[in-house]
C-alpha cells in the first residue's frame, strides 16, 4: 500500500461513526483514569467500591466496554462524582469549565470574557433555582 | 531513515516508513492495522483515537492515554504498545515523548508477542543508529 493510500484511509476516519464510538469509549477511560489519579484512587480500590472485579475496571479503563448510562453513573457515583451527558455540532468543540460558588474572584482575563463568564454563571445560577 | 508524521499536537506520533528493495515506501504499523480486516474494524478505529490522545495530553497524565491503553510490551529496550481489543500496535517513545509507531499485530497470549516485540526492537535499533548519523527523515502529512 501507497503511503498515500494509507494516510487518505486514515484521515477518511474522522467521519467513520464506528471512530467516533471508539473515541467516545477511550474518552470516558481517560476522564475516569483522570478523576483516579486527582483521588489517588487505584483500580483495585475501584474494583472493590464498585463490587465488581479487577479485570472490569481495566477493560474499562481500556475503553473496550460498550458502557451503559448506568454504569457510567455508578463508576463516576463511587468517585462523588456525576454523569453530564451534553451534545454539540461536530464543527464545534466543547469543553467544561468548574463554576465554583461561592468563591473568591481572583483572576479577569478581559472586560468582555468576564462580562460572558459573568452572565454565563448568572443563567446557571438560575437554572439551578427552577 | 523515513518517518512519517501521523499526530502532531504537544507530543509527536510518528510511524515507520519501511522502503521495499524496489523504492516502495510502505507505512507498517498503519498497513499493518488495515490488513487485520473488517472483524477488528472497531479496535483498530479504537487504537488510532488514542495516538490523537497521546498527541495532546500524552501519557499517564491527567487527559492522557491510560496504563491500560499503553505500556510496556518489553524492556531493555523500552518497548510500548497501544491496546484496544486484541488488537496492538508496538512503539518506543524518545526525548520530548515523541512516540515512534513500528508495527502492529493481534494478541496471541498472555505475553506479548515475540515476533512483534523482535519487529519493534530491530526498527528501535535502526533508529538510534540513524539518529547517530543524523540520517533521519520527517515526511510530513500533505
Amino acid at each position: 500500500m501507497s503511503i498515500k493510500n494509507t494516510l487518505d484511509w486514515y484521515s477518511s476516519l474522522d467521519d467513520d461513526v464506528t471512530y467516533k464510538v471508539e473515541s467516545n469509549k477511550n474518552g470516558f477511560a481517560v476522564l475516569l483514569n483522570t478523576l483516579m489519579m486527582e483521588q489517588g484512587v487505584s483500580k483495585s480500590v475501584l474494583a472493590h467500591k464498585l463490587e465488581k472485579s479487577a479485570p472490569y475496571v481495566t477493560k474499562v479503563l481500556r475503553g473496550d466496554a460498550n458502557l451503559t448510562i448506568k454504569s457510567m453513573t455508578e463508576l463516576l457515583d463511587v468517585l462523588d462524582c456525576k454523569l453530564h451527558i451534553n451534545g454539540c455540532h461536530k464543527d464545534r468543540d466543547a469543553r467544561w469549565v468548574t463554576l465554583v460558588t461561592g468563591g473568591r474572584q481572583t483572576a479577569v482575563i478581559n472586560k468582555e470574557d468576564q462580562k460572558c463568564a459573568s452572565a454565563w454563571a448568572r443563567q446557571g445560577v438560575r437554572d439551578e433555582a427552577a | 531513515m523515513l518517518l512519517q508524521k501521523i499526530e502532531g499536537n504537544k507530543y509527536l506520533v510518528v510511524a515507520y516508513v519501511e522502503e521495499a528493495a524496489d523504492g516502495d515506501e510502505s507505512i507498517v504499523a498503519l498497513d499493518d492495522l488495515r490488513s487485520l480486516g473488517q472483524k477488528y474494524s472497531g479496535s483498530i478505529k479504537g487504537i488510532i483515537s488514542l495516538f490523537k490522545i497521546y498527541a495532546k495530553y500524552g501519557r499517564m497524565q491527567p487527559d492522557g492515554v491510560t496504563q491500560s491503553h499503553m505500556h510496556h510490551a518489553n524492556y531493555e529496550p523500552d518497548i510500548l504498545e497501544f491496546i484496544k481489543g486484541k488488537v496492538r500496535v508496538f512503539c518506543f517513545v524518545d526525548k520530548g515523548g515523541m512516540v515512534v509507531l513500528t508495527n502492529s499485530g493481534l494478541k496471541k497470549g498472555q505475553k506479548a508477542s515475540s515476533k512483534d516485540v523482535s519487529k519493534a526492537i530491530k526498527v528501535f535499533r535502526k533508529y538510534h543508529s540513524a539518529k547517530l548519523a543524523g540520517d533521519i527523515e520527517f515526511l510530513e502529512k500533505e
